[in-house]
């Protein structure tokens, strides 16, 4: 009889401990505001945890939600299927321009996001400007102690793993550029010729991913080259990884903040984007990883060292290109599609 | 026994609650991909699939890598088989808890484990590199030998439990037998043993196959493009994309192939095992028809057998070494995975090297002193406990209402048994689409539902065993002295079953702790689970940081299966007692 009553205690006493650990995790009080932003993830994403969502959750109270996986293809998704979860997204000008193209966003409220600072070809209709970032090639010093040219990185000769970007942006301008187009011929692009100079070196390209990815690849020591966001390569040097970059065939883009249609805090969105552009917070955002800002007032902010080593440094812009998103709007679909054939053969 | 009119109105209500949660949160679901596969477009959508050269090609390395991963396991898991099912004491409770950790341990940790062995700084180059046996490290990461190789590593418990259960019941004298006529140990284990056991081969494989090809963590880690599997562009689809229909049609290509392989596999073993089906013989007189026996086999003097190769003696001492040496290489295999974490984990560098380069406890302390992550915790262990007080009483509901005798039993039971024989992934993404709709996506309450659905069945296996091991004659006579129902469970059944549930309830929490395939489809934004938080760890920053949280997460398990052996022990010991005390 006791050993019956010493289970049924026991079986009592679980189930009130589940009872008292759901009334602890449910206990939450009523927030003032909320708005949830989307990125990439990774190093890049925690600079702007730092450098935004923080300050700007203490400085209002509202709560802000950072969330990952920030992509055209699922915006897209969202908004037609009417259940829109994300309030504020990063985006690229490509992405940017297919999420106007198909209607996806909210006009900025320029009533509230007050923005001198910034230029106005970054002010646009649905979106805000807020950096210019600069993809680049990247070597291990350990394994290349002399620098890396671009046309190296396409030699077969030339041994070594290398990684580019999961998506053909980027990757197809600089293998033109590292094949000797100029910057200014580059567009509309090539893309055989670009797939044949990528071809020459297939076999040794063992990783196609994104940013986040490539950096963790970095910083594992599981690639010898890559052409990589310079933030990332910059974090990953940070971190102790033994690499350096060089601006030649970089190729530059600019990231925007947009709105989502249909978002559920629009208020609170623009309110944080306002806030996002100030001068203090582009300039402390260019501290934890080095992107451009686009607000000139922040330059002043910043460390003259710090401001050569951006895309939009004219020495840096010269050697490189910058990716002209009305193309990839008009061309995304045929190019993904061989794109993807392309890499899985 | 009383007679019970048309309708068994208890034992309806017993069974009704599981029925209707399979129904609603099992059966719907998964039939809902169907109409989401094949509404709109569908014809263009299946033309993309197996029109596109990119789609073909996935296809096709699911199907190969699956083939080479399940043959691989079946060659390395059946000797363990064997042993497993002779082995008794010590030694057997060894074995079992070998082959038992890892399964309980969560997919994501053991694949990620394979990150820090076969990386460019990992276990393998680095003690290759010592060794002197190679200059530069050797690209094992980002290559089909390494997803098939984790992926072996996860089905073998798998395989092992399914061959055990066949070759326990293999009488063991029949291999002396063999020794004795002069068979060498291989011509004994594939003449007798292999045919004896070709169910248990068949249930194994089937059973791997199905997992590898529904796995989606191996090639998304371990993989490159060119190792792409379709259930991971099925996940990435559903996280990244917005074709909805298309990740639905691409999991219907999914269970299409696997049922298509499944019944291959099923007709190839029963073309295998057709000696157990003789057929009738003809009716014919015996003298005329049979064959003449051959009698010159009994004449021959049966001596000590002679082998036709002289072996020397040092080989015959070396063959047996092969069983122990063959237990030490497995046992590295399977414990290598979850024994790399722990350095790892402690290790002050800011990446996966092996060995590591100091030692410091600061990604322990960043985890700990981490909101992101106790919050992650916190929720994995609310979804625990909901889940685990959700089966239990699901599966004593059940097992109640199965009672004794049942005319149905068998189908209820594979009914029942079900979710166990689906994808997970399959059944993950039709819970998606279905629980978009009701706006259960990203909340725990879907999540709880999910990891119920899948989890009952293992719950109800334990309950069952242990209910029929509940003398029957208790609960009669306790009736005939005049107990209602209630107070015959809640004095006899209830007491008896609870170390059965007990050991249902501590599965039933670290499976759902550990549950990732679910986990990753269904939370996102507000309700991060630890295997969700762990995955995006992984994914975006292979830094020891995971490598921590996994380790914490094995701990977990060892403590949750040391609790479990107790309770076992502690029911036998008692059972031994009251035996003791009874003679």
């Amino acid at each position: 009889m006791t050993k019956n009553r010493l289970y049924i205690g026991i079986s009592a006493g679980l189930l009130a401990a589940v009872g008292a650990i759901f009334l602890v995790g449910a206990a939450s009080a009523a927030d003032p505001g909320e708005v949830v932003i989307a990125s990439y993830g990774g190093s890049f994403q925690d600079a702007q945890t730092k450098a935004y969502f923080e300050p700007y959750a203490k400085a209002t109270g509202a709560k802000v939600t950072g969330t990952t996986g920030s992509a055209y293809a699922k915006v897209k998704a969202m908004v037609e299927s009417g259940n829109v979860t994300w309030d504020v997204v990063s985006a690229e000008s490509s992405a940017h321009a297919n999420e106007v193209k198909d209607d996806l966003l909210q006009p900025i409220d320029y009533s509230v996001v007050k923005a001198e600072g910034i230029p106005a070809e970054f002010r646009t209709k649905y979106g805000v400007g807020y950096i210019k970032f600069g993809m680049n090639l990247a070597w291990s010093k350990d394994k290349f102690p002399n620098r890396v040219t671009p046309a190296q990185f396409f030699d077969p000769a030339v041994k070594g793993r290398r990684a580019v970007t999961l998506e053909p942006e980027y990757t197809l301008e600089f293998a033109l550029l590292a094949d000797g187009v100029k910057p200014t011929d580059l567009y509309p692009l090539d893309v055989d010729r670009a797939l044949k100079v990528i071809d020459r070196v297939k076999d040794q390209i063992v990783a196609y991913k994104g940013a986040a990815d490539t950096q963790a690849l970095i910083q594992q020591g599981e690639v010898d080259m890559a052409f990589v966001p310079n933030g990332r390569v910059n974090n990953a040097i940070k971190a102790g990884a033994n690499w350096t970059y060089g601006w030649d065939a970089a190729v530059s883009d600019t990231e925007w903040w947009v709105v989502m249609k249909g978002a559920p805090h629009v208020q609170e969105a623009m309110k944080f984007i306002n806030f996002a552009v100030q001068p203090e917070q582009q300039a402390e955002l260019t501290r934890q990883i080095p992107y451009g800002p686009t607000n000139v007032d922040a330059l002043k902010l910043l460390d003259p060292a710090v401001a050569k080593d951006l895309p939009s440094y004219p020495d840096n812009a010269k050697l490189g290109a910058v990716l002209n998103s009305e193309w990839w709007n008009e061309n995304r679909e045929s190019v993904k599609t061989r794109w993807n054939t392309y890499i899985m053969q | 026994m009383s007679r019970k009119g048309f309708m068994n109105w208890e034992r309806f209500f017993l069974l009704a609650p599981v029925f209707l949660l399979l129904v609603l949160a099992f059966a719907l679901p998964l039939l809902n991909i169907v109409p989401e596969a094949f509404g709109g477009d569908a014809v263009a959508r299946f033309l993309r699939i197996f029109g596109s050269p990119v789609y073909r090609t996935v296809i096709w390395t699911t199907v190969r890598i699956s083939l080479e991963a399940t043959a691989i396991t079946l060659v390395v898991s059946f000797p363990l088989a064997w042993l497993l099912s002779r082995a008794t004491g010590a030694k057997g409770l060894l074995l079992g808890l070998l082959v038992l950790v890892p399964f309980l341990t969560s997919v994501l940790v053991r694949t990620f484990a394979w990150l820090a062995i076969l990386g460019q700084r990992g276990l393998v180059n680095a003690t290759l590199l010592s060794l002197g046996l190679i200059s530069k490290p050797l690209p094992l990461l980002f290559t089909e030998p390494g997803v098939v190789l984790a992926l072996v590593h996860s089905s073998i418990p798998m395989m092992v439990f399914a061959l055990v259960t066949v070759l326990r019941r293999i009488d063991g004298r029949i291999l002396l037998a063999a020794h004795t006529l002069g068979a060498s140990p291989l011509r004994a284990w594939t003449g007798i043993l292999v045919p004896l056991a070709i169910r248990g081969i068949q249930s194994g494989v089937t059973i791997v196959f199905l997992f590898t090809m529904a796995s989606f963590i191996a090639p998304a880690f371990l993989g490159n493009q060119r190792q792409q599997m379709l259930a991971q562009v099925i996940q990435s689809e559903i996280e990244n994309g917005a074709d909805w229909a298309f990740a639905a049609a691409l999991g219907v290509t999914l269970a299409v192939t696997a049922t298509i392989f499944a019944v291959a596999f099923s007709s190839v073993a029963r073309y295998f095992s057709r000696w157990q089906r003789p057929g009738l013989l003809a009716p014919t007189l015996p003298q005329h028809q049979s064959q003449k026996v051959d009698k010159a086999l009994l004449r021959r003097p049966v001596a000590r057998s002679t082998s036709r190769l002289h072996i020397p003696a040092v080989l015959r001492f070396g063959a047996r070494l092969v069983e122990p040496a063959y237990l030490c290489v497995i046992s590295v295999f399977i414990l290598l995975p979850l024994v790399v974490l722990i350095p790892v984990s402690f290790s002050s560098a800011d990446v996966l090297i092996f060995p590591p380069p100091g030692y410091s406890m600061r990604w322990f302390e960043t985890i700990l002193g981490s909101q992101e992550w106790i919050a992650a915790a916190l929720t994995s262990l609310r979804i625990g406990a909901a889940t685990c007080v959700a089966t239990l009483i699901l599966a004593t509901l059940t097992v109640l209402g199965f009672g004794r005798h049942f005319r149905f039993q068998g189908p209820a039971e594979a009914l029942v048994l079900s979710p166990l024989t689906v994808p997970s992934v399959v059944f993950a993404l039709g819970a998606y689409l279905t629980f978009a709709r009701v706006g259960l996506v990203d909340t725990e309450t879907g999540i709880i539902i999910a990891h119920t659905v899948l989890i009952f069945p293992v719950v109800y296996l334990v309950a069952s065993a242990t209910y029929s091991s509940i003398d029957p004659w208790l609960s009669l006579a306790a009736a005939s002295l005049g107990a209602s129902p209630w107070h015959i469970f809640r004095t006899i059944v209830f007491p008896l079953l609870f170390p059965g549930l007990a050991i249902g309830a501590l599965l039933a929490m670290l499976l759902s702790f550990d549950e990732s395939v679910a986990s990753i489809f269904l939370s996102n934004l507000s309700v991060k689970t630890l295997p969700r938080k762990l995955w995006e760890g992984i994914r975006f920053n292979t830094s020891p940081e995971s490598a921590a949280v996994s380790v914490m997460l094995l701990g977990v398990t060892c403590v949750v299966v040391i609790a479990g052996m107790a309770v076992v022990l502690g029911r036998r010991k008692n059972a031994l007692l009251k035996l003791n005390a009874r003679s």
